[in-house]
């Protein structure tokens, strides 16, 4: 791909930009070929368009040569892009929001600071991937498990930042956040909570120090490049018991969701599970194809055959007892006890693990990539995105929103995936899209598909938490309650933090004044 | 269409592990039960082996979704099962240093391109000359 240069950005500050950083980290890790800028694409969007492409990318080896290079970029006025390691698949990848943008590709800063494993938590710079640091754990016996989202491939403090999830009890990766170190828009490094204090013992023990606590502010946001984090870590439990259930008639979602959020506010269990359909399962195993030939919205009584082929229910979830035997125990008796009472169509599959036992057959949350063969569904190189509202965790709320959102797939003709990340108040309501990134057809319904999930969410009062980088504009604009009044907080801070208007422009639909006018309309 | 018999041991095969939701259902496959996933090697560990594990194993050890999309290839029912040797790269034999570079750098099928930061020049190199079969008869 060809260099595209930001707006408002000459070729001539541009060049001195690059020559800038190769002073700062070295030739070999600034990136400005095309070949480069193709390989920092989104690799999981519509190939169709030609969009968020980056000019070039820097690699910094530590966060004094990230002061260092947003210093010149505020120098010379030219806009950065942050990336832990890119990975973050559905959302935009490895791919700046503006094009033009300058990556600041931060994969080489791979250092595991520091792990306790008396006190649970890890202490990690932007590179490292879930991945590294389960092998980390695993290298060193340390008695602690990782919350891992579907993919492992990316960046422990990315995924965090960007509000990822996982089917843990520290399954909200946010609120594991405890401590970070930050380079301002000015270039200045700041330590949140108790980092703040120079000879700090408890940073990523105490999230919130003495007076406002900051961590939140740098998650989905443009305010601070992030180079350490602080996360907490599941205790290794003597047991964990893994309730598997299957529901094999359609209107046993709504009971099956009622017991799932009433046990939960309970406190019966205190992971965070997701109800999905056989689809998502059907679609690692094989593509479309194997399983599916007519065009159109694959039938209710085709989605019925595959999940008696392969041995699923319409719904199915599980839920997972972690800690001390005779208590998960106890859990597992009132669990089954109401889901009995649910449904005389529920099915169960119960194992049991402790540590006499091989690790393996426990219910720890395990790093893969294989998950991501879902991308495939449609044949080609695959890519995907998530439309994902939050709604009230009420069970006949959730039921009407699945039905509303299989009717619009429907008349879209595209394949309805759903899994509801059940929360015992809000419930993230996960729609995978999944297309052939190479066919217009597929593309252009997706996107017609996905505008229409926004704007019919938004009628009801239901935002997302999270989206790709072609509708953060348009999912920003639905929070407009008193004019977008949140927004402009927002922009005030920006503004306020990043005068230049330098760091992620438009990420979030936070756009700084400089560039306030490069808004989606 | 896949004949629905071998439909069946696919589903079933994938499904095994699935139901569990762990992030890697189709590892367990491979070792005959539930299996943990490779443990990285440290980074201080510069072998061209350590780098292709660190840099690659995460997708194209058994179980990743590398070595599923390569299997797939073989036919519908190696996608599931003991791995087809074709599936992994460690036992490719028709794999050149141009091919490996190029599938890195701009991507091939459903994987994406790697990006220089992520994988330097060096370290494919390494990666390319440790899995590309050695032409000159020299180990």
């Amino acid at each position: 791909m060809r260099l595209i240069l930001p707006p408002k950005v000459t070729g001539a500050a541009f060049a001195k930009m690059l020559a800038e950083c190769r002073a700062i980290v070295g030739a070999d890790a600034v990136f400005a070929t095309d070949e480069d800028r193709d390989s920092y694409r989104d690799g999981y969007a519509f190939a169709t368009d030609e969009t968020h492409i980056p000019s070039a990318a820097v690699a910094p080896a530590n966060a004094g040569q990230v002061q260092e290079i947003i210093r010149a970029a505020g120098k010379l006025g030219v806009p950065v892009w942050p990336i832990s390691r890119g990975k973050n698949l559905t959302y935009g990848g490895s791919a700046p929001l503006m094009s033009g943008t300058l990556l600041l590709d931060m994969s080489r800063m791979k250092k595991i600071i520091e792990v306790d494993p008396d006190l649970g938590y890890a202490l990690v710079e932007p590179g490292v991937s879930f991945y590294d640091l389960y092998s980390y754990i695993q290298r060193n016996k340390l008695p602690l498990w990782i919350a891992c989202p579907e993919h492992a491939w990316g960046s422990v403090l990315g995924n965090a930042l960007e509000r990822g999830a996982s089917r843990t009890p520290y399954g909200e990766h946010s609120e594991a956040i405890c401590g970070l170190e930050v380079v301002l828009p000015d270039g200045s490094l700041v330590r949140t909570g108790m980092g703040a204090m120079t000879r700090a013992r408890t940073w990523n023990l105490y999230k919130d120090g003495y007076g406002p606590g900051w961590d939140q502010m740098f998650a989905q946001s443009n305010f601070g490049v992030v180079t350490k984090l602080g996360i907490w870590l599941q205790p290794q439990p003597q047991a964990t018991t893994g309730i598997s259930v299957k529901a094999m008639r359609d209107e046993d979602l709504e009971p099956l969701s009622e017991q799932l959020i009433r046990l939960f506010r309970d406190g019966v269990y205190d992971q965070h599970l997701a109800v999905i359909s056989p689809l998502m399962m059907a679609s690692v195993a094989a593509p479309r194809a194997a399983w599916y030939d007519k065009p159109g919205s694959i039938t209710k009584a085709a989605i019925a055959e595959i999940a008696n082929k392969i041995g699923m229910g319409l719904w199915n979830t599980q839920i997972i007892l972690y800690g001390h035997k005779s208590i998960i125990g106890a859990k597992e008796e009132i669990i089954l006890a109401a889901l009995r009472a649910a449904g005389s169509t529920l099915s169960f599959d119960v194992q049991h693990w402790d540590d006499t036992m091989p690790l393996e057959r426990s219910s720890m949350s395990m790093p893969g990539t294989g998950m991501l063969e879902f991308a495939n569904w449609y044949g080609g190189r695959g890519g995907h995105m998530d439309f994902s509202p939050v709604l009230p965790s009420r069970a006949s709320l959730l039921t009407e929103q699945v039905r509303a959102t299989e009717r619009l797939f429907e008349e879209a003709g595209h394949d309805f995936f759903a899994a509801l990340h059940i929360k015992p108040r809000y419930t993230a309501a996960l729609n995978v899209l999944t297309f052939d990134r190479d066919d217009a057809a597929i593309t252009d319904r997706v996107k017609t598909l996905f505008g229409r999930l926004i704007d019919t969410a938004s009628a009801k009062g239901y935002g997302e938490y999270r989206t790709h980088l072609d509708w953060t504009d348009k999912v920003a604009a639905a929070y407009d309650f008193n004019d977008n009044a949140l927004m402009r907080l927002n922009e005030r801070i920006k503004d306020a933090l990043d005068p230049q208007g330098i760091l992620a422009p438009g990420k979030a639909g936070i756009w700084p004044a400089r560039y306030r006018k490069e808004r989606a309309s | 269409m896949i004949p629905g018999k071998t439909l069946l041991t696919l589903a079933a095969a994938a499904l095994a592990g699935a139901l569990a939701f762990h992030a890697d259902p189709l590892s367990a496959q491979f070792a005959g039960g539930p299996a943990l996933p490779i443990v990285l090697p440290d980074a201080s560990d510069p072998s061209p082996q350590a780098v292709y594990l660190r840099k690659c194993g995460i997708c194209h050890a058994p179980g990743g979704m590398g070595q599923i999309q390569l299997a797939r290839r073989s036919g519908p029912a190696a996608a599931m099962g003991p791995p087809p040797r074709q599936s992994l790269l460690t036992e490719r034999d028709d794999l050149s240093e141009d091919i490996i570079r190029t599938a890195v750098r701009s991507g091939i099928g459903a994987m994406p391109a790697i990006p220089r930061g992520d994988v330097s020049d060096a370290d494919l190199a390494k990666i390319a000359g440790f899995l590309a079969p050695k032409q000159d008869g020299k180990p």
